[in-house]
């Protein structure tokens, strides 16, 4: 898969005040707020469209009305985890954790299905799906990973390489000391290492 | 050659953090010495460059999104929204709306209701278990969304239920009839998703008919909570 060059896929990384508003934001929205709620809808309008775009990217491979149907369990959770939004990052950022892991879910179901359907046939996720797509490959490990490894460690992880901070800043955010965050960092990566390679090996 | 130690170990961190250039005196001697260094910086190395291409994969897709104009499920977005907010203003805590009704209502209805005769009925109905409204109360309810009634080749076993901090969910999918303490055909991991999808080669060897159960954990491993178990037969 060709990777988008740098210049090209490097949008401006969100500024800090950003992500407190988004924490307002939620915030409002749990306490009741009508026009914080207006604000979330208009924003979380990402999420079909996010899904939509894997979508494209695979090939397709999900008709529309089960893009419809996914987009709308994908907002569901989105609710549910509502509380749980700390502003680490912007809300359409934190809302594609949950658009790319319930997409992968689904692209797993649905070439289990298919191949089902083939009655024994081998089909693969390569010759089911666009060939520029790795839906198991090292995004989905990765992706699957930080899920598992959890804060403090995936936070530290997360803020580092998704959102472009120092480990001064990260400290500031997660409110500890930076060599804490460094050794979380250091003790995340190797523990994605190992993950990762059982996850390349299993499968 | 040098064994690796706790120093090679800060080492590789400092140099990963970027408190040390890899390409520094000390670092080369000190990784020139120790193959186990080199290959584990290696291998650090290619996860942070996974890692650096992973958020440029999503950042490529976040864009796509901004420009997107219409996608499937764009109209969807409001109503689901505002009915889970309508939802999380009838109770305490946010809960998914009720938009796909058809799919929802009556199995919810249904297993809410069965989840409370089993809290009622079962295991706290006993003489010496503690039967007083507030611990009935106290106890999460768990109300199993689907598969209610039948099963198909791909169930996606879905519930509604609170999960305590650091507790977890867990599936046991038995055959009808098996007593309490009977070993599951099928069991989940221990998940925090109100969600479990089985592997087809794990329901294919399931029978006709099967009752499954999903439990809440505490982070000290102690039930806080149950569905009961629910039948369904294979469609």
């Amino acid at each position: 898969m060709d990777r988008p060059s740098d210049d090209t896929a490097e949008p401006p990384r969100p500024a800090t005040e950003a992500h407190k508003t988004d924490l307002r934001l939620t915030r409002s929205v749990l306490d009741g707020d009508a026009r914080a709620l207006d604000e979330l809808i208009d924003r979380l309008r990402c999420v079909p469209r996010i899904l939509g775009g894997l979508n494209d990217r695979s090939g397709r491979i999900l008709s529309d009305a089960e893009l419809a149907d996914l987009g709308q369990d994908v907002l569901i959770i989105i609710w549910e985890k509502l509380r749980t939004f700390e502003g680490h990052a912007t809300l359409e950022t934190w809302a594609y954790r949950f658009c790319s892991l319930t997409w992968r879910n689904r692209f797993r179901r649905t070439i289990r299905r298919r191949r089902l359907q083939a009655g024994g046939f081998e089909a693969t996720v390569e010759n089911l799906a666009a060939p520029e797509v790795k839906p198991a490959g090292e995004f989905e490990a990765i992706e699957i990973g930080l899920e598992e490894l959890g804060p403090p460690q995936a936070e530290v992880i997360r803020l580092k390489h998704f959102e472009g901070r120092t480990f001064d800043e990260i400290g500031d955010v997660l409110g500890l000391p930076t060599n804490t965050c460094k050794t979380h960092y250091y003790r995340g990566l190797n523990w994605l290492r190992r993950r990762m390679r059982s996850l390349g090996e299993g499968g | 050659m040098t064994p690796h130690d706790e120093r090679h170990e800060m080492y590789l961190r400092d140099i990963l953090v970027g408190d040390i250039s890899e390409e520094s005196v000390e670092a080369r001697k000190t990784l020139g010495k120790c193959p186990d260094c080199r290959h584990r910086l290696a291998e650090l190395r290619k996860v942070q460059t996974d890692l650096d291409r992973t958020a440029r994969e999503r950042d490529v897709m976040l864009r796509d999104a901004r420009n997107r104009e219409s996608a499937p499920g764009l109209d969807r977005v409001e109503t689901t929204l505002r009915q889970a907010a309508a939802g999380s203003r009838s109770s305490s805590s946010p809960s998914a709306p009720n938009t796909r009704s058809w799919r929802w209502s009556l199995p919810a209805a249904i297993a809410a209701s069965l989840a409370i005769a089993f809290l009622l009925l079962g295991p706290f109905s006993g003489d010496d278990k503690p039967t007083e409204p507030d611990t009935i109360l106290g106890t999460r309810i768990v109300e199993v969304i689907s598969p209610v009634g039948s099963y198909d080749a791909e169930p996606v076993f879905r519930w509604r239920g609170e999960l305590p901090d650091e507790g977890w969910y867990e599936v046991k999918v038995y055959s009808v009839g098996a007593p309490p303490g009977a070993t599951s055909m099928g069991e989940s991991d221990q998940i925090d998703e109100p969600q479990w999808i089985p592997t087809a080669t794990e329901v294919r060897d399931w029978p006709q008919a099967i009752e499954w159960e999903v439990r809440v954990y505490d982070a000290m491993g102690d039930t806080r909570g149950s569905s009961g178990r629910i039948r369904a037969d294979r469609s």
